[in-house]
C-alpha cells in the first residue's frame, strides 16, 4: 500500500514525466523522451504531427491539445527570457482553454482545472523573474504576481473544498476484500492530498510578492510554514508529506533560520527509503542544502563543492536534468567564492576559477534558467583567468606559467617514487593526476593565444610540452598527433625540438598499441610511421635506436617475424641497445623458421633454401648477440633475461643441426653459464615471465635434457628430469605431457634426417638413443613414474619417426614402448586418473606396429568405460582410417559411419557423426571460448570424411563406383568450402589439396582443375587466421573460376551447388531454429557438454597446449 | 676651443637627426614580400602591375615594384592606429580590424587619394576573411570586392582582389562567375597570379561534377611546378588533384597524393593543411579506417583549431568515430566540446 501510494504521489509530483494516459504507449514513451531531454519544441511539433495524422482518432485528437498545455507550460518553466515565457504561458493557457470547453464531462477535465491553478502559479513566476531582471523597478511586478497568485488560490481552494468533500464520503473502514471501492477512495485521497500541496505551494509564492513588506510577508509564510507542517504531519510516510516538509526547510531559510533549514535537509537526505520517488526528492532537497550553504553567512563553500560533487558523480542521470543542472550551478559559484581566498596560492585560485569555468561551460549548454548566468559568469571567470586576451594576458606570460607548472609536474612524479608509504603514495599520485589536469588546460590555453607574432620555436617547445603531457595522462592519439606534427614540420627549423618530438610521438604511438583491444594494426602503422621518420632523420641518435628496439619487438610480438628483423637492423654496432638488437633479430629470425615450419607445407626449393638462410642469420645473429652482451657483463646476478633466453634458443638450432656438443657448450660454458644462472633458487613465487618462469624453466629443462641425451649423460638426464619433476610439483598430467611433446621432438628429428638423407647421423641418433634408452631401462625399478613416461614416450617418437623408412626398426621401437607402459601400469603408484591415457598410448604402440585387430579391440574396451570421450572417438576413427590405409577398404567407410556392430553396447561414431555433434555445440554455444579447439576438431573430422572416400574410391576396382564415391568426396568439399569462413590456412591448404586429388581422380585428363571456391569470407577477411600469403591465392582462384564460370559445363555445376547450397541453408536455418526453439530451448549449451554429447578427456589435447613446447617465441 | 668644437659637432649630429626623422616621416614604407628589408620612398606611380618609388636619396633611381611583391605599405601621413589595426587583422582579429579600418575610412579627407583606395581594398579583405568563417558576410565581401576592381582597375591591389573574389565565388558555389573572373585573372603577368587563376578554374569544374577534367587541369599545373614542388600554387594543385582522386574513388592514389603532399608542405600554410587534413579525414572514412580517419581530425582540432569551419567539422567527426571504435567517453567529450564552443553549429543537429 505504501508504496502504491509512493508511485502515485511521486506520479503526480514529477510532472515533467506526466503524460496522457489516453496516448499510446509508444507515443507517451517517445514524448516523455523529448521532454526529459529538454526537447520540448520537438515535442510539440511531435504533437502537432500527430494532429493532422488521420490515423489519429478523433477522440485522441483531444487529449493532444491537453498534452500539448502541459508541454508549453514545461518549456515555459525553462525559459530563461521572462517575455518569451510568459508567451508560451499565454499558449498553454490557450490550449488548456480550449481542451477544458471542448471535453467537459472529459474524465481529464477536473485534472485540467487544476492544471489552470499551475499554469497561474507558473504566470507569477515569469512576474517573479521579470523582477529579478529589472531589480530597479519594485512593486508592479510582483502585485502583478500576486494576482495571478489570488487567483490561482481560488482555483485550489475550490479544488480542496470539492476533492475534501470527495474523500470524506468514503467510510474510515473499507472492508479488505473491497478492492475497488478501496482503489476509489485512494484515488480520492490522493487528490485531495494534491490539493492541500498546491494550495501551500500557492502560500508559499504569495508570501515573496510581499519583498517590500517583510512583515505582511512574515506572516504569509508563516501560513504557507504551517499548511506544510500540517501535510507533514498527516502524510509524513509518504513522499508529498516529504516534499512539505522540504518546503519547511525553505521556509526556515527564506527566514534566516539556516540550522533549522539545513537540519530539516539533512533529515530528508538521510531518509532510509531509496525508492526512485524519495530518490528524486533528494535531489530537489540537496539543492536547497547547497543554497542554504552557499550562502555568504554559512560560506562552507567546501562543502558545497563536496555534496554537489559527491551527487554528480553517484547520480550521473540527473546531469542533464533541471535540477542536476542547478546543482551544478551551486558548485560553479561556490568554486568561484573559493577562489576568492586571499591567502591561497595565486595558482591554487587559478585551478578553482578553472574548475568554476568548466561547470559554467557545461552548463551554458543545456536551455534554461541557469543558461544565461552560467555565461555572464563564464565571461566574468576568463576575464579573471586572463583567458580574454583583452584582459592583457599575453603568450610569453602564459608561456612562463606553463614552464612552472610543468616543473611541478616533475617535481610531483619524484615524490610519488620517494614516497614509500601506501596511502602516502596513494595521495600524491592524486594531488599529481589533478596537477596533470591543470597543466593540460594551462598549456592548450597558452598555444590557444598564439598568433602570427608567436615565437616559432616558443610555440613548438609548448605543443611538444603538452603532448608530453597527454602521454602522462594516457591520451596516446593526441599526444602522438601533436608530436608527430611538431617532428615532421619542424625537422629543419626546430632540430632539437623535433626529435624529441618524434620520440614522444613514436612512444605514444606504442602504447596505443599495447592498450588496443582487438585489432591494432592502425597503431602498429602509426608507430611505425612515427619510427620511420627518426631513423630518416636522426638514424644514429639514441632514441632512434630505443624506438626501433621497441617497434622490432612489438612486430615480433604481432609475429611479423622478417618486419621485426628489419627494424631490429636499424640499431647500430656502437648503440648500447646492439647486443639486445642482435639477440632479438637472432630470435626473430628463428621464430620465422618454427611459424614456416608449422604453417607452410610442400615447399619448393626456392621456400626451403630461404629458410634456411633464416636459420643461419638466426645462429649468427644469437651467437654475436650473446658474445657482446657478455662482455659488457660484471657478475651473474646481472645477467640479464635476455641472455639465457638468447642462449637456451641457440642450444635448440644446434640441436636442430644435429650438434649436440656445441648445444651443451652454449648452455654450460661461456663466462657465464645458463645452467648455473638457471640452477640458482628462483624467486617465490615464480615470475610469470622470464627466465624463471615456470614456462621457460620447463623448456629450458626440456633442451638441456635433450643435450644430455645426445650426450649419453644419463645421471645429469636423470637429474633434469627430476628437475622438471620438481617443476611441475609432482602434477603427472603437466609431466606427462613434457615427454609426450618431447618424444614427439624426436620424431620430428628422425623425419628431417630421412628427408634430408642424412643416413650417417640418422643411425648415429637412433644407436644413441637405443644405447641410453636401455641404460636407462634398466635402472627402472629406482626410477620415477614419469621418468618411465619419459622412456616410453621417446621409444615412440623413435618409432613414429621410422614408420615410413624402416618399419621393422618402428615396430621394435614400438614394442619397447609398449612395454615400458605395461612396467608403468604394473606399478602400484599410477594415478588412478592416468591409467586411460596410458592404455591410449598403448593403442597407439600397437597401431604403430600394424597390429591393428588389437589396438582396435583395446580401443573398443576403453570406449566402453568412456562412451562419450571426444579424443577417444577421434582415435578410434583414425585407427580406422589408417586400417584402411593397410589395405582393408571396407573400414574407411567404418571411419566415416563409425561402427556400433563389432562389439555390443559399444558405439563408435566415426568421422561423419563426430562432425556432427561438433557442429551442433558450436552452433548453440555461438560466442563460447572453447570454441577455438573445438573449431579445430570439426575441420579435422570433415576432412577425414572426405579423405577417406577419396582413399577408399582409389581402392575399388569398378570406374562407375570410383566416380560416384569421388563425386560425393568432391561435393562434400565444395559445399564445405563454400559455406566456410575464418579458416585457419593450414587448413585451407589441406582442403586445396584433397580437393585437387578429388578432382584429378575424377578426371585425371584435365591438366588444370576448377580451384576450390572459399566462402567469400576467406577471400576478402583480413582476419589474422589467414595471412596474406594464402589469401592472394584463394583471391586469385576466385578470380579463375569466375572465368571458368563461363563454360557451360561449370555453368551446371555451378547451379547444381547453388542448388545444393539453398538446401543447406534452409535446412541449417530449421536444424538451427530446432536447436535453439526445440526440446532443448531453455537449456544452457554448457549443460549440454555436461551430459550428452562427450566429454574432454584430461589427457594430451589439453597438456599439449598447457606446456607449449619448442617455445622460442618467449621474449622478456 | 674644444667646447665650441664639440658644441659644433653635437649641432651639425642634432640638426642631422632632426632632418633625418623628418624625411623619414614624410615617406611611404613600401614592405616586400620576397625580402625582409622595406623600401623607403614617395610613390610617384601605381599600376595594377607594379608601383614606383622614388627613394628619399635624391640621387637614387626609382624603384619599380611588382605588384605581386607587395605585402603592405604603410603611407605618408596614415593615422597611426592603423598600424595597430593592420596587426590586428594578422593576428586574426578581423571583426576589430574592419571596426578600425572603416573608422579611419571615414575620418581621412579625399585629398588622401592613395591611402583611401588602399582603406577601400583593406576593408574588403577583411570582409572577405571574415566570409571564410561566417557565410552571413559573403555577400558583403564580394560587393565590396566588386566595387574595388570595378573603380580601381589600375591599382596594385587589383589582381589580389580578384584571387580574393574568386575564393568568395568558390564559397558561393558559383562556377560562372569563377569562370569570369579566373579569366581576367590569367591576364595578370605573374605566373603564380595566372596560376592561382587556373587552380580556381579547377575547383570550379570539380563543384560541377566534373572530377575528370578538373584532374587534368590540376596535373598540368603541378607538371609546371615539377622542379619546386615546394611552391604554394604546386600544393594547392596537388591538394586540388587529391580532392579529385578521392571524388573519383581512387582512394589508394588519394591517400599517396595527401602524403606527398605533406611532405612539401610548410606547417606555415595553415589554410592548406587544414583542407589536407580535413580530406584525409573523409579519405580514411571512405575507407572504412575510423582509426585513421580520428588521427587526421585530431590534427585540427589540437593543431589547426582556429579555422571555426574546419574545427566544428572535426569535432563533429570525432564525436562519431570515437564512438565507432568503442570510445564512448572520448566521443561525448567531443560532442561536448562542440557544443559548448560552437553552439549555433550546423553540425550539433547532426550529432543524435
Amino acid at each position: 500500500m505504501k508504496r502504491y501510494r509512493l508511485n502515485l504521489l511521486f506520479f503526480l509530483l514529477v510532472i515533467s514525466c506526466f503524460t496522457s494516459e489516453a496516448l499510446s504507449n509508444n507515443e507517451t514513451e517517445f514524448i516523455n523522451r523529448l521532454k526529459q531531454n529538454g526537447y520540448y519544441e520537438l515535442a510539440l511539433h511531435h504533437l502537432d504531427k500527430l494532429k493532422s495524422d488521420n490515423r489519429v482518432p478523433a477522440s485522441l485528437k483531444n487529449n493532444l491539445d491537453y498534452e500539448r498545455a502541459k508541454i508549453l507550460l514545461e518549456l515555459a518553466r525553462s525559459s530563461p527570457v521572462a517575455s518569451k515565457q510568459r508567451k508560451m504561458l499565454d499558449e498553454a493557457g490557450a490550449a488548456l482553454d480550449l481542451f477544458i470547453s471542448n471535453n467537459r464531462n472529459h474524465p481529464l477535465s477536473a485534472e485540467a482545472s487544476s492544471e489552470k491553478g499551475r499554469l497561474l502559479l507558473e504566470y507569477a513566476r515569469a512576474e517573479f523573474k521579470k523582477q529579478s531582471e529589472n531589480s530597479d523597478s519594485k512593486t508592479p511586478f510582483y502585485e502583478e504576481a500576486r494576482k495571478y497568485l489570488k487567483e490561482a488560490m481560488f482555483i485550489f481552494d475550490q479544488s480542496l473544498n470539492l476533492n475534501e468533500k470527495e474523500f470524506k464520503k468514503f467510510e474510515i473502514y473499507i472492508d479488505a476484500d473491497d478492492k475497488k471501492k478501496r482503489a476509489e477512495r485512494d484515488k480520492a485521497e490522493q487528490r485531495y492530498i494534491t490539493a492541500q500541496y498546491n494550495q501551500a505551494i500557492c502560500i508559499y509564492e504569495l508570501s515573496k510578492t510581499y519583498e517590500f513588506d517583510k512583515t505582511e510577508q512574515k506572516k504569509i509564510r508563516k501560513k504557507a510554514f504551517n499548511k506544510f507542517k500540517d501535510i507533514h504531519l498527516h502524510y509524513r510516510k509518504v513522499v508529498v508529506g516529504l516534499y512539505a516538509r522540504m518546503w519547511q526547510g525553505k521556509c526556515y531559510e527564506d527566514d534566516n533560520e539556516y540550522k533549522k533549514a539545513l537540519g530539516v535537509y539533512e533529515e530528508l537526505l538521510s531518509h532510509p527509503d531509496n525508492s526512485l520517488a524519495v530518490t528524486n526528492l533528494q535531489h530537489q532537497v540537496l539543492l536547497f542544502e547547497l543554497i542554504c550553504l552557499n550562502n555568504k553567512s554559512l560560506a562552507q563553500y567546501q562543502r558545497t563543492v563536496d555534496d554537489a560533487t559527491r551527487r554528480l558523480k553517484s547520480h550521473p542521470d540527473i546531469e542533464k536534468t533541471n535540477v542536476g543542472i542547478s546543482i551544478r550551478w551551486q558548485r560553479a559559484l561556490a568554486l568561484k567564492s573559493l577562489a576568492e581566498n586571499k591567502e591561497l596560492k595565486e595558482s591554487k585560485q587559478d585551478s578553482f576559477l578553472r574548475q568554476s569555468l568548466d561547470d559554467a561551460q557545461q552548463i551554458s549548454q543545456y536551455p534554461g534558467t541557469h543558461r544565461t548566468k552560467s555565461v555572464k559568469l563564464m565571461d566574468e571567470l576568463n576575464k579573471k583567468l586572463g583567458y580574454n586576451k583583452k584582459a592583457g594576458k599575453s603568450f610569453s606570460t602564459a608561456y612562463s606559467d606553463s614552464k612552472e607548472m610543468l616543473d611541478q609536474v616533475t617535481s610531483l612524479q619524484q615524490a610519488i617514487e620517494k614516497s614509500d608509504n601506501i596511502s602516502d603514495r596513494q595521495t600524491k599520485k592524486r594531488e599529481f593526476l589533478a596537477h596533470l589536469v591543470e597543466t593540460r588546460k594551462q598549456l592548450e590555453f597558452t598555444i590557444s593565444l598564439a598568433d602570427e607574432e608567436t615565437n616559432n620555436s616558443k610555440l613548438n617547445s609548448i605543443r611538444y610540452l603538452l603532448s608530453y603531457v597527454y602521454y602522462l595522462s594516457g591520451q596516446n592519439e593526441k599526444a602522438g598527433v601533436l608530436a608527430g606534427f611538431v617532428g615532421r614540420f619542424y625537422k629543419k627549423q626546430l632540430p632539437d625540438i623535433a626529435l624529441d618530438s618524434s620520440y614522444i610521438s613514436a612512444v605514444s604511438f606504442l602504447r596505443a598499441c599495447e592498450i588496443s583491444n582487438g585489432d591494432n594494426s592502425s597503431e602498429i602503422r602509426w608507430a611505425e610511421n612515427a619510427a620511420a621518420h627518426l631513423v630518416e632523420n636522426w638514424p644514429e641518435n639514441k632514441y632512434t635506436m630505443e624506438i626501433a628496439l621497441a617497434i622490432g619487438n612489438v612486430l615480433h610480438k604481432e609475429k611479423q617475424y622478417l618486419e621485426a628483423t628489419e627494424w631490429f637492423s636499424h640499431i647500430h654496432s656502437d648503440s648500447d641497445y646492439f647486443g639486445k638488437a642482435q639477440i632479438s633479430m637472432g630470435q626473430s629470425f628463428w621464430s620465422a623458421v618454427l611459424k614456416s615450419d608449422s604453417t607452410q607445407y610442400n615447399k619448393n626449393q626456392i621456400e626451403i633454401d630461404q629458410i634456411n638462410e633464416w636459420k643461419k642469420k638466426a645462429e649468427r645473429y644469437l651467437a654475436n648477440g650473446i658474445q657482446i652482451t657478455e662482455k659488457k657483463l660484471i657478475n651473474i646476478a646481472d645477467m640479464p633475461e635476455n641472455l639465457i633466453v638468447a642462449k637456451t634458443i641457440l642450444s635448440q638450432i644446434y640441436i636442430r643441426n644435429q650438434n649436440y656438443e656445441k648445444a651443451l657448450e652454449t648452455l654450460s660454458e661461456g663466462t657465464y653459464s645458463a645452467i648455473d644462472y638457471m640452477n640458482q633458487t628462483p624467486p617465490d613465487p615464480r615470475p610469470k615471465n622470464g627466465p624463471h618462469s615456470q614456462e621457460f624453466t620447463s623448456y629450458f629443462y626440456q633442451i638441456l635434457l635433450r643435450c644430455y641425451v645426445a650426450t649419453q649423460q644419463i645421471d645429469r638426464s636423470l637429474n633434469v628430469m627430476n628437475q622438471l619433476d620438481a617443476l611441475a610439483s609432482g602434477n603427472q598430467d603437466d609431466i606427462s605431457a613434457i615427454y609426450v611433446n618431447l618424444g614427439k621432438v624426436i620424431q620430428k628429428e628422425i623425419e628431417q634426417l630421412i628427408a634430408e638423407k642424412k643416413t650417417t647421423q640418422l643411425i648415429e641418433i637412433q644407436d644413441s638413443f637405443d644405447r641410453f634408452l636401455t641404460e636407462l631401462y634398466q635402472r627402472r625399478d629406482n626410477m620415477k613414474y614419469s621418468s618411465l613416461i619419459w622412456i616410453a614416450e621417446t621409444y615412440f617418437g623413435l618409432a613414429s619417426g621410422l614408420k615410413k623408412t624402416d618399419p621393422d626398426k618402428s615396430a621394435l621401437y614400438a614394442g619397447k614402448a609398449l612395454t615400458t607402459y605395461e612396467a608403468i601400469l604394473e606399478r602400484d603408484n599410477v594415478p588412478e586418473k592416468n591409467i586411460l591415457s596410458i592404455k591410449l598410448r598403448q593403442v597407439k604402440c600397437l597401431k604403430q606396429q600394424d597390429n591393428f585387430d588389437k589396438s582396435y579391440q583395446s580401443l573398443l574396451a576403453i570406449i566402453k568405460d568412456n562412451p562419450n570421450y571426444l579424443d577417444l572417438q577421434i582415435e578410434a576413427a583414425t585407427l580406422l582410417e589408417e586400417w584402411g590405409d593397410s589395405g582393408i577398404k571396407e573400414k574407411f567407410l567404418l571411419a566415416i559411419k563409425g561402427d556400433s556392430a563389432s562389439q555390443k553396447n559399444i558405439e563408435v561414431w566415426g568421422w561423419g557423426n563426430i562432425a556432427k555433434r561438433i557442429q551442433r555445440i558450436i552452433i548453440e554455444s555461438d560466442g563460447n571460448s572453447q570454441n577455438d579447439s573445438l573449431q579445430e576438431k570439426y575441420w579435422n573430422s570433415r576432412y577425414h570424411i572426405s579423405s577417406c572416400r577419396w582413399k577408399y574410391a582409389a581402392q575399388l576396382d569398378q570406374i562407375k563406383d570410383k566416380q560416384q564415391m569421388l563425386q560425393l568426396a568432391q561435393k562434400e568439399i565444395e559445399v564445405f568450402a563454400s559455406l566456410s569462413d575464418q579458416m585457419k590456412e593450414e587448413w585451407i591448404q589441406k582442403f586445396n589439396s584433397l580437393y585437387a586429388n578429388v578432382q584429378k581422380g575424377l578426371n585425371s585428363r584435365l591438366k588444370n582443375q576448377a580451384p576450390l571456391n572459399w566462402g567469400e569470407m576467406i577471400a576478402t577477411n583480413s582476419s589474422k587466421t589467414t595471412s596474406e600469403s594464402n589469401k592472394q591465392p584463394v583471391a586469385s582462384a576466385n578470380a579463375k573460376a569466375k572465368a571458368v564460370s563461363r563454360d557451360p559445363e561449370t555453368q551446371i555445376k555451378k547451379s547444381t551447388l547453388f542448388g545444393i547450397l539453398i538446401l543447406i541453408s534452409v535446412l541449417s536455418y530449421f536444424l538451427y531454429h530446432y536447436l535453439k526453439t526445440g526440446k532443448k530451448k531453455s537449456r544452457h549449451p554448457i549443460h549440454q557438454l555436461r551430459d550428452k554429447p562427450f566429454k574432454q578427456p584430461s589427457v594430451p589435447a589439453k597438456r599439449r597446449r598447457a606446456t607449449k613446447p619448442g617455445k622460442p617465441e618467449t621474449r622478456k | 676651443m674644444k667646447f665650441i668644437r664639440l658644441t659644433i659637432v653635437t649641432s651639425i649630429f642634432v640638426l642631422f637627426t632632426i632632418n633625418m626623422n623628418l624625411s623619414v616621416n614624410a615617406a611611404d614604407f613600401i614592405y616586400r614580400k620576397s625580402v625582409s628589408r622595406r623600401i623607403t620612398g614617395t610613390i610617384t606611380d601605381i599600376s595594377k602591375t607594379e608601383i614606383v618609388v622614388q627613394s628619399t636619396a635624391k640621387n637614387k633611381p626609382p624603384t619599380h615594384i611588382p605588384a605581386n611583391d607587395i605585402k603592405e605599405i604603410k603611407w605618408n601621413s596614415e593615422p597611426p592606429e592603423l598600424t595597430l589595426l593592420r596587426s590586428a587583422e594578422r593576428k586574426n582579429s578581423f571583426e576589430k580590424a574592419l571596426v578600425g579600418y572603416k573608422k579611419v575610412y571615414g575620418q581621412i579627407g579625399s585629398s588622401q587619394k592613395n591611402l583611401r583606395n588602399d582603406l577601400s581594398f583593406l576593408i574588403a579583405r577583411v570582409t572577405s576573411q571574415l566570409a571564410a568563417d561566417d557565410e552571413k558576410h559573403l555577400e558583403d565581401a564580394i560587393a565590396l570586392l566588386e566595387k574595388f576592381r570595378k573603380l580601381n582597375p589600375n591599382h596594385f591591389r587589383y589582381y589580389e582582389s580578384l584571387i580574393l573574389l574568386n575564393k568568395m565565388y568558390q564559397k558561393k558555389n558559383d562556377p560562372e562567375q569563377i569562370r569570369r573572373i579566373s579569366e581576367l585573372i590569367a591576364t595578370a603577368p605573374w605566373k603564380d597570379f595566372r596560376d592561382s587563376g587556373k587552380i580556381e578554374k579547377a575547383y570550379a569544374l570539380l563543384s560541377t561534377g566534373d572530377a575528370d577534367q578538373a584532374l587534368e587541369l590540376f596535373e598540368k599545373i603541378i607538371l609546371e611546378y615539377n622542379k619546386n614542388p615546394e611552391n604554394d600554387q604546386a600544393l594547392k594543385a596537388i591538394l586540388g588533384k587529391a580532392k579529385c582522386l578521392l571524388k573519383l574513388e581512387e582512394f589508394q592514389k588519394a591517400e599517396k597524393t595527401i602524403n606527398h603532399l605533406l611532405d612539401h608542405a610548410n606547417p606555415v600554410s595553415k589554410q592548406l593543411l587544414t583542407e589536407t587534413f580535413l580530406m584525409q579525414g573523409e579519405l580514411y572514412r571512405s575507407q572504412k579506417l575510423p582509426k585513421d580517419a580520428i588521427l587526421a581530425y585530431l590534427r585540427i582540432d589540437l593543431i589547426f583549431n582556429k579555422d571555426k569551419k574546419a574545427h566544428e567539422e572535426a569535432l563533429y567527426w570525432l564525436a562519431v568515430l570515437w564512438k565507432q571504435v568503442g570510445h564512448e567517453t572520448r566521443s561525448s567529450k567531443n560532442s561536448e566540446k562542440l557544443k559548448s564552443k560552437y553552439p549555433e553549429s550546423k553540425w550539433i543537429s547532426k550529432l543524435n
